[in-house]
């Protein structure tokens, strides 16, 4: 039967089209880039080595102040409240609680920022540079100038350098203070300070090092980790939509009563299909994962952890898979409606959008899409591992318990013991039951 | 316990508060069973309940000693074909019933063995490598008695299921009920009397769940005897004859109808009495569990 429920599964118009997308997917977003990780850095490249973060206090706090700054005066702060672009403007007291941040960051008394920011409303003296251009702070930092925003001449005006003796750790607790008064997920968010204020462009020396302690310390591990992470995306939405076709079908094509009178037992329907209906997705996932293994062979060599993209197959995106199906299938089962697709997609999306600001590593507080896009950060993944095992047992224990209540509702309505009944006056004498 | 027998005890069965079946009590043996009654009556609840698709509120069911609680018992010995059905359009006939044979326990042996016979008992071989989409609506109808005997279940359940077919193709299906009830019990259920007529001898008359008759045809005419009439009319009387009469037939012979008509007494105009059909015995009955009225 198992082979059978693979067949139709394999042989269905959804699955081919999940397939397909997985596969655009994994060559578009993930495939095109193994090269350039997996390849050594060749001494100087036009192009650059890419940047690395740092945090380091001494380029973040005149970095965020001076964009604080910035924002300040036009009034106009950039947000991405659930990933998603926000100009925020704030009323006369924000802006004063943001003076005053400003003012214990600086030592500039508040009075003279809302005087700046004043002036700045009234005068027209701005040199505009392109939206999303990348700036240079005056220690070398780099930063990017948001959408909207102009760069102020402040020439001969307001010196905001940072006050000596302001610690670090007050200065984030300011700073954090700015994100709440913006509405949060702004650069000034404790998480986010680092990632946008402390990027610095590498050289081909440092660039060498990365390269070296990669393959160090596991380019397959490495490289199956970005595989999970951009895999896991879509693996983990699209199967809801399978779940609720596997289980429609039978209702679609008429057949529900001819299923429902079989000997077979409702456990053994509803089990196998769902475990046909995560090994199919699951098939696609390791072929992806034999292409990536093949490529880390290819440029790197017989290296070791080249089963990694398998393993992490199994243990990264299968549980995702699995919440996936389960949840559809006992929301079909139970409404007879494609109802999960909605459920799930809106989970979906909240879990990837909210995680937007963290996806250079994210697998805590059991976020459904774990999130760790990028061959670096090992430390990070090194020391959550077992925050990534527990939200992935989580998840596959959820799905096991959700498809038990499957089987169990199922039955019920099997024997029709949650019956709906519209009763359908046909004629005076007709009276016709419909379920 | 007798192995060849559904016992019906008592059984209530309610949708909300409308009651669908009223206290039946019916025992079923062997061959074909006729279930007839108007749509509503209660038939496909009754059949549902015996398919396990529906519970029982109150009361007894067993099927072949086997109490209808016992859903996976009972699946395995009934087949059932529902009044609405499909299969899988994309697959092909005999992939169709070979996924059903898996569904209902079948080994790769017993499926290999069971299909092609089936198909040949139902006259479907040459269509068995057709995909479900394709075939006609009698061709359905085939496959679907070849789906509900896959098993060899000792009891067929077929709830209407000559609706929709061409007077051929209804012929070929009761001749095929027949010939599939000589070695088990066969529930049929119909508003269309002549599938009765010409397959069953016992047969059982529901009417808003409450069971009306059950027995033989033949005692079922017989008490309709001397209440049958044949009365000739011009052709602008036949309408007020059917107000007054419960009319069965109405055959127009140019500027004369020629009506068939139940009365308990002689009736008023002229009329002779004839001998009573199925059909009639089958009005006569509804008719005097409405007082009369129809």
């Amino acid at each position: 039967m198992f082979l059978k429920e693979c067949k139709k599964i394999l042989l269905s118009i959804p699955y081919i089209i999940i397939a397909a997308i997985l596969i655009v997917f994994f060559y578009t977003q993930f495939y095109v880039g193994i090269n350039a990780d997996l390849t050594a850095p060749q001494p100087d490249d036009p192009a650059g080595y890419g940047y690395y973060t740092q945090d380091d206090p001494t380029l973040i706090m005149p970095a965020a102040t001076d964009s604080l700054f910035l924002e300040f005066l036009n009034n106009a702060y950039i947000a991405y409240p659930q990933g998603f672009y926000k100009n925020v403007t704030l009323s006369d007291s924000d802006q004063a609680q943001i003076a005053e941040i400003l003012s214990k960051i600086t030592g500039v008394p508040t009075e003279d920022f809302l005087a700046a920011e004043k002036e700045e409303r009234e005068s027209s003296s701005t040199t505009v540079i392109d939206a999303g251009e990348e700036a240079k702070a005056e220690d070398g930092s780099i930063y990017i100038i948001p959408n909207n925003l102009t760069e102020v001449d402040r020439s001969g005006t307001l010196d905001i350098s940072v006050r000596e003796d302001l610690s670090y750790e007050e200065f984030i607790a300011l700073m954090d203070q700015a994100d709440k008064i913006i509405g949060g997920e702004s650069y000034y968010k404790r998480a986010s300070l680092a990632s946008h204020f402390g990027q610095m462009p590498k050289d081909y020396t440092q660039a060498m090092a990365d390269y070296e302690a990669l393959l160090e310390n596991g380019a397959g591990v490495a490289l199956s980790r970005l595989f999970s992470d951009y895999l896991g995306i879509f693996a983990t939405l699209l199967p809801v939509f399978l779940a609720v076709w596997l289980v429609m079908k039978d209702r679609a094509a008429r057949m529900n009563e001819l299923v429902s009178t079989r000997q077979i037992s409702s456990w053994k329907l509803i089990g196998v299909r769902y475990l046909a209906l995560v090994c199919m997705v699951m098939l696609v996932v390791f072929v992806l994962a034999g292409i990536t293994a093949t490529s880390i062979y290819s440029i790197c060599g017989a290296i070791d952890g080249l089963y990694m993209p398998f393993v992490f197959a199994i243990g990264w995106i299968m549980p995702g898979i699995m919440i996936s199906a389960s949840l559809g299938m006992i929301l079909t089962v139970l409404t007879g409606t494609p109802a999960a697709i909605a459920v799930f997609g809106l989970w979906w999306f909240l879990s990837l959008t909210s995680n937007v600001s963290n996806i250079y590593g994210n697998y805590e507080n059991f976020t459904l899409i774990p999130r760790h896009n990028t061959i670096e950060n090992t430390a990070y993944f090194t020391e959550n591992l077992r925050a990534l095992a527990e939200n992935r047992f989580f998840y596959v224990a959820l799905s096991i318990v959700l498809v038990l209540f499957s089987m169990y509702i199922y039955e019920a309505k099997r024997r029709g013991r949650w019956h709906v009944s519209i009763i359908k006056q046909r004629s005076n004498h007709q009276i016709e039951f419909e379920e | 316990m007798n192995c060849n027998t559904i016992v019906i005890e008592d059984l209530d069965k309610f949708y909300g508060k409308k009651q669908a079946i009223n206290q039946l009590t019916l025992t079923i043996s062997q061959g074909m069973f006729g279930l007839l009654g108007r749509n509503g009556a209660g038939k496909t609840t009754l059949m549902k309940v015996l398919a396990t698709l529906l519970s029982k509120q109150s009361g007894t069911v067993s099927v072949c000693g086997i109490p209808v609680d016992n859903a996976k018992e009972i699946r395995r010995i009934i087949g059932y074909l529902p009044q609405e059905f499909s299969m899988y359009p994309s697959m092909q006939v005999e992939e169709a019933l070979d996924y059903l044979g898996v569904l209902s326990g079948l080994d790769k042996a017993q499926r290999k063995a069971a299909i092609p016979d089936l198909l040949e008992k139902v006259n479907l071989k040459p269509q068995r490598k057709k995909k479900v989409r394709s075939l006609s609506g009698g061709m359905m109808r085939r496959l679907g008695i070849a789906q509900a005997l896959l098993h060899d279940p000792k009891v067929l359940i077929v709830d209407e299921p000559t609706a929709g077919l061409d007077p051929e193709e209804r012929i070929r299906f009761r001749n095929l009920l027949c010939e599939v009830a000589e070695e088990r019990i066969v529930i049929l259920s119909t508003h269309i009397v002549g599938d009765i007529e010409a397959t069953c001898e016992q047969i059982a008359i529901l009417d808003e769940g409450n069971l009306l008759y059950n027995g033989t045809v033949m005692d079922l005419i017989m008490q309709a005897e001397g209440k049958v009439y044949s009365a000739t009319v011009p052709l602008n009387l036949a309408a007020q004859v059917k107000k007054e009469y419960m009319v069965t037939g109405i055959s127009p012979q140019g500027k004369k109808s020629v009506i068939r008509l139940i009365s308990e007494s002689t009736p008023d105009i002229a009329a002779i009495p004839i001998e009573p059909n199925v059909e009639d015995a089958y009005m006569y009955c509804l008719s005097q569990n409405n007082g009369g009225a129809w």
